[in-house]
């Protein structure tokens, strides 16, 4: 296969197999850290699909005029905002933070061939705005479906 | 030179009989000392292959199931493609795993040592044995002196790899492959997934 191109031959001297093991557990941890992002978004699909489903129902057999209002409100913004980009945005951010650990995989090994390491900033604070981004989105929700 | 040469002899027999009882049974593998440095390798591919690998490929279809058995009818499609995504990480894992154990946990099996001639192995202890005389190595059919011996149809190891000279190190553990193949596989894998994903969410309004 063309990706056996991927795959060096070391010569085995101190800890050259254990180092390059421990970058492949990194970039697993971050694959996981992706993956469970990407889980994140399906939840909240089908998290929005219930509320969304409930205002519904609500909006229909309520008979108080400002419930139906916020209900109404809520399920507004559920349907034209948040169902529609949240869960898909989730997905969008673990894309991205499985692009920077294969980067992140790559690079450390190019430098551990010459007996460096790059300690980590960028990729820190990629995940860690793409998290800030995630969790104000998803506050905002909360704040928006409540007001 | 002489008393030397005793000492050594006598060690080589103690160590010969111990190591008749560890044969291994029904096993084509021959009896190796593991190094300390082994140790570690065997460790940290366990830590990698045992643990992280197949620990992304259960989360993976721990949430699978989840999706199919409590999520609504819509996500049978994302459930589905959890599960293909879990297999495939599981499939690769074991793969990159047998791949690395056969390059760094290399042993010579007893047919290859009953057939070929591994001098980085033999060499070392040939010579010691040509020396002291009473040895209970064979000669292979290239005549070469190997340190095992096949009793029953069972390979036996007479002399200790402890005995090789200290600047040779045992079979195995000489090169290490990256796994970057595995990786890329990994990483196109979870694209494609994520993509997949990312269409069937957005469809769903």
């Amino acid at each position: 296969m063309v990706l056996r191109k991927l795959n060096m031959r070391l010569k085995n001297e101190g800890a050259v197999a254990r180092d390059h093991l421990a970058n492949e557990r990194t970039f697993l941890a971050w694959l996981r850290t992706s993956l469970g992002f990407a889980s994140g978004g399906v939840a909240i699909t089908q998290l929005i699909k219930i509320a969304h489903q409930l205002n519904q129902q609500t909006v229909k057999t309520s008979d108080n005029e400002i419930l139906d209002e916020v209900m109404y409100l809520a399920w507004h913004f559920n349907q034209e905002k948040a169902e529609k980009y949240l869960g898909p945005s989730f997905v969008l951010a673990a894309i991205v933070i499985l692009a920077v650990g294969l980067w992140r995989y790559f690079a450390s090994q190019y430098w551990l061939l010459r007996d460096l390491f790059p300690a980590g900033r960028g990729s820190i604070i990629t995940i860690f705005l793409i998290s800030l981004l995630l969790i104000v989105a998803s506050f905002g929700l909360v704040i928006n479906v409540h007001s | 030179m002489e008393e030397n040469r005793q000492t050594s002899n006598s060690t080589t027999e103690s160590i010969s009989s111990d190591l008749n009882d560890n044969e291994l049974y029904g096993s084509t593998l021959a009896f190796q000392d593991l190094t300390f440095d082994k140790k570690l390798d065997i460790r940290a591919i366990q830590r990698t292959f045992e643990g992280a690998y197949i620990r992304t490929a259960l989360g993976q279809l721990s949430f699978a199931m989840v999706i199919l058995k409590v999520f609504s009818k819509d996500f049978v499609l994302v459930g589905t493609t959890y599960t293909i995504h879990g297999i495939l990480i599981l499939i690769a894992a074991t793969r990159s795993r047998d791949e690395l154990n056969r390059v760094l946990l290399w042993e010579p099996s007893s047919s290859e040592l009953l057939h070929h001639q591994y001098p980085h192995y033999a060499s070392g202890i040939g010579s010691e044995v040509e020396s002291s005389g009473d040895s209970t190595s064979t000669a292979t059919a290239t005549g070469a002196v190997t340190p095992w011996t096949v009793v029953n149809n069972r390979l036996v190891v007479t002399e200790a790899s402890s005995l090789l000279p200290e600047t040779q190190s045992p079979p195995g553990r000489e090169y290490y492959v990256t796994g970057g193949s595995t990786i890329m596989f990994l990483g196109i894998l979870s694209m494609v997934n994520y993509i997949v994903l990312f269409y069937l969410l957005y469809r769903m309004n």
